[in-house]
């Protein structure tokens, strides 16, 4: 099958249940090939207390990051004009071992953006209701490890999030197991994901002038059931693999109800809609390896498929160099082909005859690049004083990139952030230092 | 999935009829077994594989549509033989006995297999402005997405 891209490029495109079968295989088939290995070492990147068995510490984490996007093609104004955006976002993580095998992780965060194509949703008034708008969200995850060698764990999440005109509910629940290779590590998720759509604001300033209303929408609420099954193992001493498969489904709303259509048959206008059912298959590989003592390369693939015909490839390569042992710099690429599904068109290209439509250029056929780079300080300060304190800077890191699409579509992107340890004292030796 | 596609590059190569075989594999120090069996025919494949040192055993089958099968013609042959390779090259690898040394770079913190905590900001402006969202940490495909 051939598909066109808007640029005039064209790619061929693998056939989506073969590659989604393919690496299915090939995860459950390396599933049953795990094999002990000889060493006791810790697995990596454990979440839990399961090997460690000295108190672990409280470990907090404060990420800030401002982002900026322009472009022409905003889907409030029916595929035409600007797409202008500023956000500010704040995120806090909290990872508290409540006792060994069980821990608390908070996830808290909120965002503040001013969007000049949200303030055209009611181009009549200007509605400067919706010119800025705060997000916040907040995550509870308790992970508890279970089993004679606590080899599996269980984790239960419940979150929510909330936007002026949009207010989120989601529940998850994981389960991993560790292999006796402590390497090799098989998990599988079941997430649940309720939105609803203004049920704190008045629709009335969220919908276009020169429409009747929202009254023919049928619901204002979506539902999305996810499941995915990841695998992790070491290919060898310094590479790792890891395969995660998904299957998303969404019923409800799915189309955002202030997004305008504009008709080549009419000058009528209506809201975007799309059907009310939608499965996503997104499947992901990724490989890291150490090329050396002062490189470690990880690559990463994603290919996505929908049910609206939607088909995207992924392609990402962070090169982490290590600048002795406190300080590395992370040059990032990503390069990301979509083809757009059957519902879109630009403005003005859809008749009234249609029954789904939008106008929505993130679903449409594009290209697009990120280029970034992170760096990282950790340093190691030696704990001399006579009572230490408890309180341990971990790490300060910042992040930035300029993402473009070929749509004409821009943004950048900085961030920074802190990283601390609490440290908690063995228990039954109060004047011991922590460690 | 695999081998009909094997299948195909056998037809291209002028080789026509029913596609039939049996795997059977034993690797002695880890004492781990994989049997497979596909029959182009009948449209499935079926699968063993078994671990004895950790107990751990993986029985899968896979059933085929004919008309897809025989959709589409063979012209991914190029494209089936890369992951062929690709694919031997990892059961290959995985063959090979692992240091214990591996472990101070396995547990590296720029190996862990999950995104960092400092890309959270990039996965979450990447799935409002792609409309192919889920498949990496971080959100599964919900959400506003109206920003």
């Amino acid at each position: 099958m051939r598909l066109s891209v808007r640029n005039g490029l064209r790619l061929r495109a693998l056939r989506p249940a073969a590659v989604f079968g393919l690496v299915c295989m090939l995860g459950l088939g390396l599933a049953g090939t795990a094999r002990a290995a000889s060493d006791s070492l810790s697995v990596a990147g454990s979440e839990t207390a399961r090997t460690q068995r000295s108190p672990e510490p409280v470990k907090i984490d404060v990420l800030s990051g401002y982002y900026s996007q322009e472009g022409d093609h905003s889907a409030v104004t029916g595929g035409t004009g600007t797409e202008e955006l500023k956000d500010f976002a704040t995120e806090i993580r909290i990872y508290v071992p409540l006792k060994p095998g069980k821990s608390l992780q908070l996830d808290g965060h909120i965002s503040y953006f001013t969007s000049a194509s949200s303030d055209n949703i009611d181009p009549a008034t200007v509605s400067s209701a919706s010119s800025n708008d705060l997000r916040t969200a907040l995550d509870a995850t308790v992970t508890r490890s279970v089993g004679r060698e606590e080899r599996k764990e269980v984790s239960y999440t419940l979150g929510f999030s909330h936007e002026m005109h949009f207010m989120s509910a989601n529940t998850a629940l994981k389960f991993a197991h560790v292999f006796p290779d402590d390497r090799s590590r098989l998990s599988a998720g079941l997430s649940y994901i309720f939105d609803v759509w203004g049920q704190y604001y008045d629709l009335s300033k969220l919908y276009p002038s020169d429409y009747s209303g929202p009254d023919d929408l049928p619901t204002d609420k979506r539902h999305s059931l996810a499941f995915t099954l990841g695998y992790s193992r070491p290919l060898h001493a310094r590479v790792l693999l890891a395969v995660e498969a998904g299957m998303i489904q969404q019923f409800g709303l799915l189309s955002t109800p202030f997004h305008r259509i504009i008709f080549a048959d009419s000058d009528d206008v209506d809201l975007e809609r799309l059907p009310g059912y939608r499965i996503r298959l997104p499947l992901s590989v990724r490989v890291n390896a150490w090329a050396a003592d002062w490189l470690t390369t990880r690559f990463s693939y994603r290919y996505y498929l929908d049910n609206f015909g939607l088909q995207a490839h992924s392609v990402q390569l962070e090169l982490p160099l290590r600048a002795g042992s406190m300080v590395t710099l992370s040059p990032v690429y990503r390069f990301h082909a979509q083809y757009g599904h059957r519902y879109f068109a630009p403005s003005g290209g859809h008749f009234t005859t249609e029954t789904w439509y939008t106008s929505d250029y993130d679903q449409s056929d594009l290209f697009s690049h990120f280029a970034g780079a992170g760096l990282r300080w950790s340093p190691y300060f030696p704990n001399r004083r006579k009572r230490p304190s408890r309180l341990a800077f971990h790490a300060i890191q910042a992040r930035g990139g300029r993402y473009w699409r070929s749509d004409g579509f821009s943004s950048w992107l900085v961030s920074g952030g802190l990283s601390w340890s609490v440290l908690r004292r063995p228990d039954g030796d109060q004047n011991l230092p922590p460690q | 999935m695999l081998f009909w596609d094997l299948e195909g590059i056998l037809r291209a190569q002028g080789v026509t009829g029913a596609f039939r075989q049996a795997c059977f594999c034993f690797t002695a120090p880890e004492k781990r077994l994989i049997t497979s069996f596909f029959d182009r025919r009948a449209g499935y494949v079926i699968s063993f594989s078994g671990y004895a040192a950790t107990r751990t055993f993986v029985f899968w089958g896979m059933a085929a549509n004919q008309s897809t099968l025989s959709a589409n013609g063979y012209r991914r042959t190029g494209v089936v033989i890369i992951i062929t390779v690709a694919l031997c090259a990892i059961a290959l690898a995985s063959c090979s006995g692992q240091k214990a040394i591996g472990g101070i770079y396995l547990n590296h913190p720029d190996m862990l297999p999950g995104s960092q905590v400092s890309e959270s900001f990039e996965i979450n402006f990447q799935t409002y402005r792609e409309g192919a969202a889920g498949g990496r940490t971080g959100s599964a495909g919900a959400g506003c997405g109206c920003q």
